[in-house]
Order: structure tokens, then sequence, then C-alpha cells
């Protein structure tokens, strides 16, 4: 082993240090290889990142227009599951107010109700007064609803899926408990029995009131109790549904179940004051001009060295939204928009000369002469490329008019408003107009080239909020900028102008 | 002009101080990419991107330790980039055709530098690069194995046959010298 060892030691001591010559030319190769190539950019994060918030906003598009059907579903599956209990307490009652007497009485009979709810029912038999032609007319009403209803609902029925609708509707059969609640209700005395009589046309009107609002799900689970013929299920569900839109609902009042979801139904916007944190990626569209026509060759010279790297805002505004929709909102934003500035300086030439000699024998003297062939003039450059990111930060308050509107966890809204610029800073290395070569924006030897303050902007933005917890909200909003005056000062015969646009995100905290 | 001063000459992309680190430390690294490689050529793209990557990471560079072995490091780096990136193209030798030699070391010195570096570079890809791994970089086998994505006792083995074989060809060169 120590042989070997010796031998690693030698090759090592031999090559450790030793130097060969490198190839020609390999420095100037190095550097070209280190020149950013302008057709091989790399994807920036900006590009990335807006991809993403379009992603996001494609899928909440797409989320938003099936929202409804998404909606409408879940509250049969709820109603079904979690308040079929209360519903049926209801419809128990109505039956009890609309019904005649030999269909409580059929009802009573029934073998699957228990025992104590057949009593219960024949009790109330013998309490209803003998004014059937009253409740004939009441049922006969009703009737004439449900079967047209029920016409109308069997079309959606053929194409809807029941399944889980029949499955839900099973639950229903265990009714003798609901017979139960009837004792509940206050129809002991004849005085509300009475009331409840009245009550039954109001009833009634409210049903007729109610079925045309009715929607899709409640369609089909009354033509899914038609077709099963089970009228007198179907009769309680509409005379439940009738009963929540009158007077007598206080006399129903649901029982309350909770399903452990959050209640998103109607407006969940309930406080009118939110706080938001925003982040936009932006993409700035600048404008060059000048009025001086000696200057035109200079502003596309700038135009070919400067170019749009990035752009962003942030900040945090505060909303306050009225009751008609109208949303004012304030804040403070800080933008920026940076570029890049690419300029070659030739540093010096080097000129080369290659004079290529030979020699010929000459017989006649017998000496080698020499003899100059080929000379060979090459000039080389010595380029060093310059590469400045110039940087525009602003810091502005936006004073924002909205309109918004809710549906159930989604908010559309329409903003716009001025941007009242604070501050605005420049840094960074363009051409100068006066020389045509690389200047520093700050150089205080110079004039100014720009101006402190940008004075009023426009701003506008549509925005999609999604709420995703009872108190906050995801925010996505295309959103553009533009400032009404020239960036450039007045000494700077080069009009600059920006127009931003970018995607908004954000999250809304709601008080 | 000091390390130290070239460095940050590099660092404000002062193509003066460029060169002039370029040109002190290029024989050497040039030495070393040559080692790795297997023709010229090759041993020419790996010094290339090797100091690309030392121009643009320069700022990495702590000032704490050699500049030297910075530099020597990314140059190994990139020429074991360059090893991998062709390791389907590696030869495939049988260790029964090398007879057991040992060479002296009094008979290494015979050889010139440039003679040993081309018994090198004519060793096959693998054991050319853990024989420079370990004996001239001071590589260990585990470090050789993760480097090259090859089990340690595979990085023993290369460097025995390695060993072998360029004993073997020192004492042919030899003879054919005698």
């Amino acid at each position: 082993m120590s042989s070997l060892d010796s031998f690693d030691n030698v090759i090592k001591g031999r090559l450790q240090n030793y130097a060969s010559e490198p190839p020609p030319g390999m420095f100037r190769k190095i550097q070209e290889a280190r020149k950013p190539d302008p057709n091989n950019k790399p994807i920036s994060v900006f590009w990335l990142y807006l991809s993403l918030a379009a992603l996001i906003g494609l899928i909440s598009y797409t989320a938003y227009s099936h929202l409804d059907m998404l909606a409408t579903n879940k509250t049969v599956t709820q109603t079904n599951k979690a308040e079929v209990p209360s519903l049926k307490n209801k419809a128990t009652d109505a039956l009890a107010i609309n019904a005649d007497s030999e269909e409580i009485l059929r009802a009573s009979e029934d073998e699957s109700w228990s025992e104590e709810s057949k009593e219960s029912s024949r009790t109330l038999l013998n309490e209803l007064p003998n004014n059937d032609e009253q409740f004939k007319i009441q049922k006969a009403r009703t009737e004439t609803v449900l079967s047209n209803k029920s016409e109308r609902s069997s079309a959606f029925l053929a194409t809807a899926n029941t399944a889980e609708i029949k499955e839900d509707f099973s639950m229903n059969a265990s009714s003798g408990s609901a017979m139960n609640e009837i004792k509940a209700m206050n129809f002991e005395s004849d005085a509300n029995l009475e009331n409840s009589i009245a009550a039954g046309g109001i009833i009634t009107e409210g049903f007729e009131y109610s079925s045309k609002t009715w929607d899709i799900s409640r369609e089909q689970i009354i033509a899914e109790r038609s077709i099963k013929n089970h009228e007198l299920k179907a009769l309680d569900f509409i005379a439940a549904s009738s009963l929540e839109n009158s007077q007598f609902a206080p006399l129903a009042e649901p029982k309350k179940v909770d399903v452990g979801c959050v209640n998103f139904n109607g407006n969940v916007d309930n406080s009118n004051v939110s706080f938001d944190v925003v982040f936009a990626p932006e993409y700035a569209i600048r404008t060059l001009s000048t009025e001086d026509t000696e200057l035109q060759n200079f502003v596309v010279g700038r135009e070919n060295s400067e170019s749009f790297e990035i752009a962003f805002h942030s900040g945090f505004r505060i909303s306050n939204k009225f009751k008609n929709g109208i949303a004012l909102r304030t804040g403070l934003y800080f933008s920026q928009i940076q570029e890049t500035f690419d300029w070659e300086e030739i540093q010096g030439t080097q000129t080369t000369v290659d004079i290529t000699i030979d020699s010929i024998y000459n017989s006649v003297t017998g000496v080698l002469e020499e003899v100059k062939f080929d000379t060979i003039t090459t000039t080389q450059q010595d380029i060093r490329h310059v590469r400045a990111y110039n940087k525009y930060k602003m810091v502005d308050i936006p004073l924002i008019v909205g309109y918004e509107f809710n549906r159930r966890r989604l908010s559309l809204s329409f903003n716009v408003g001025a941007l009242i610029n604070l501050s605005f800073h420049q840094r960074g290395k363009i051409l100068s107009y006066q020389n045509n070569e690389p200047r520093n924006i700050l150089d205080p030897t110079q004039d100014q080239l720009f101006k402190t303050q940008l004075g009023l902007g426009v701003i506008g933005s549509f925005g999609l909020a999604y709420r995703f917890t009872n108190r906050c909200s995801f925010l996505l909003e295309p959103t553009f900028r533009y400032y009404l005056q020239d960036f450039n000062s007045d000494t700077n015969p080069v009009q600059q102008k920006y127009l931003m646009t970018g995607l908004s995100t954000g999250l809304r905290y709601h008080f | 002009m000091k390390d130290i001063e070239i460095i940050k000459g590099c660092l404000r992309e002062d193509p003066a101080c460029q060169k002039t680190l370029f040109e002190r430390y290029a024989p050497k690294m040039f030495t070393v990419c040559r080692r790795y490689a297997r023709h010229h050529m090759e041993a020419e793209d790996m010094m290339q991107d090797g100091f690309v990557k030392v121009f643009d990471n320069l700022e990495q560079f702590s000032f704490k330790g050699s500049f030297e072995g910075w530099i020597r490091r990314i140059m190994v780096n990139t020429a074991l980039k360059h090893y991998r990136k062709s390791s389907f193209q590696k030869e495939q030798i049988g260790f029964e055709d090398y007879q057991t030699a040992t060479v002296a070391p009094e008979a290494i010195s015979a050889l010139g530098e440039e003679e040993i570096m081309n018994l090198i570079a004519n060793l096959p890809d693998g054991y050319r690069v853990v024989f420079n791994l370990y004996v001239l970089e001071g590589f260990s086998h585990q470090e050789i194995g993760e480097a090259l994505k090859i089990a340690e006792s595979t990085s023993r083995s290369q460097l025995v046959k390695a060993r072998k074989m360029l004993q073997s060809r020192i004492l042919q060169s030899l003879k054919i010298r005698i």
C-alpha cells in the first residue's frame, strides 16, 4: 500500500502545479459567452406570476358561472337531510288546516303511523268544525296548483338525478313523530282553530304566490312525489312552503339544524368596512415622444437601449360599502417600474499585424533569403457591455369609487378612481439627450431628467372577490393605471409616459 | 496586483481585472481541465464554462481560504458536469488485460509532466476521473461516489485499476525510451 501511496504522491507532486499554455483567444470567448443573449431571455418571474394569476382567474370565473347550479344542489341536499324534520312539522300542521276530515281520517289509519299519532289525528278530527265546504274549496285550489306544478315538474324529473332525492324523502315516511307536533300547535281551542281556518286561505294564496317562485329543486321534489302518488306528502310540503310566506309562519317556526357549514345564503356581506392588502404584477407600456425633430434618432436610441423588466404595485386600502352597492376605497399604494439599460462602450482598439515570412534558397548566391509573403492587419475592439437597472418608484393615495354586488361567496366590483401621487423617485442610467452618451439619472452635475411628483393619475379595475372564510376574501382584480402628466421634467425634451396594466391579487378582511 | 484587488475589479466588471485574473489562473486551470478531458477541444470547453462560472459567481467568494482553490473547485465541478453529460460514452476496459506491475518513484521522474499528462489522458474515462479526483484533488471514495453517483466500492476498484493501468503504461513508455 505504501508503494501505491508513494506512486500517488509522485504523480501529484509532478502535476499539482503544472501549468500548460491556454489556447489563444480563450479570454475573448469567455467574454462573449458572458454577454446576455437578447434572443434567449429567461422567463421572468413576472410572466410566471401573471400566468398563475390568469389561471386562478379562469378557475374562479368557471366556478362563478356554475355557482347557481352548485348552490341549488346544496340547498336540496341540506333541506332534505337536515331540515326535513322541521318542514315535516310544518307540513303536518298545514295538513291539519287544509285537509278535510276524510283525509285526516285516512292518514290517521295509516299502518305506518304510531298509535299515539293516530290517536292525536282522531282527536283533531273530532275537534274540526263542520265547515267542509270551506275546506273543500281550499283543498281544490291547492290540488289544482299542485297538479299544474306536477305536470311541469315531470319534464324536469326526466333528466334530473332523483336518486338522492328519493333517498332523502324516504325520511318523510316516519311521520308519526311529526304528527305529535300537531298537539304542540295551538289547535286545541276553537279560537285558534278559527285563526287557522282563516290562515288557510292566506296560506293557499301564499302557496300560489310561492309556487311561482319555486326553484327547480322543489319542482323536482314535487314531481317525484307526484309520480309516486304521494300527493299527501306533496301537499304537506307545498303547504309548508306556503306557510313560510304567510302570517302563520311564526306558528310553525322551523327548527334550525346546524349542519356544521357556514351559511352563505343571500347577502353575506354583513359588514360595510373592509381592509384590503393587494399586490399586482404589472406590465408597463411606455411611450416616448418628442416634438424636437432633431431628437427623433435619439428617441429611437433610447427605445433600443432600454427595455421593460418588471413592474408592480402593492399596498393597502380601506373600503366602505354602502347599502346601494357603492363602495368608497382609499389607502396607500407603492408602485415600481423597472427597466434595463444596455449599452456597449468601446474601451480601446487593438490592431494586430501578421506578417508571413518565408525563406527561399538562392541557388546563385547559395544563401537563404527571407521573403515577405503576406501581411494581414486585424483590428479588434475591446467592448465593455454596460447594464443598468432603471427604477421608477411611486407612492400614491388611491381614491376609488366602486360598485359592488355579491353573489353568495363571490362578489364582483367595478372600480374607477384617482391616484394622488405623493412622491416619484427614479434611479439608473439612460442616454443623455445632450451628447447621446449614458448618464446617471440622478447626476447632480447635470440637469434633472424627471419630475419629483406626478400629480394625478387614473386607476380602474374589475374586481372579483371570493370569500373563503366568514371574514376573509381572496381578491383578483385586473387593474390599469395611468398618470396624466409626463414623467420627464420640463427641461427634458423627451416625453415619457406609462400605462400600467396588471392583475392585482390580495386578501380582504371584513370587519 | 493582489488577488483581492483583482477580485474587486472583476466584481465591478472591469475588463482589465478580468483579463488579469484569467491570465494568472488560466494556465493551471487549463491543466486541470486537460486531466479530466478526453481531448483538447473538450478541455477548452470545460475551461470556458468554468471561467464563465467564476466571473458570474465571483460575489459568492467569501475571501476565506485560497482563491486558487476556489477556482480549481469550480473547474473540477465543471469537468465533472461534462463527464456526467457524456458518461454514456464511457469505455469498458477489462482489468485482466493489465498485469500487476510496480513502478519505482524514480522511474516516474524520468518522464516529463506532459508525458504523464498524456498517459493520464489516455486512461479510460471512469479510471481517469476517479484517479484525478482521488490522487490529485484529494477526494475520498465517499465523495467520489457522491460526485459521480457511483458506489464507494466502484470508486475503489476504479482507482486500483487506474493505478495498475497507468503503471503499466509508464513501464511501457520507459521501455520504449530505453
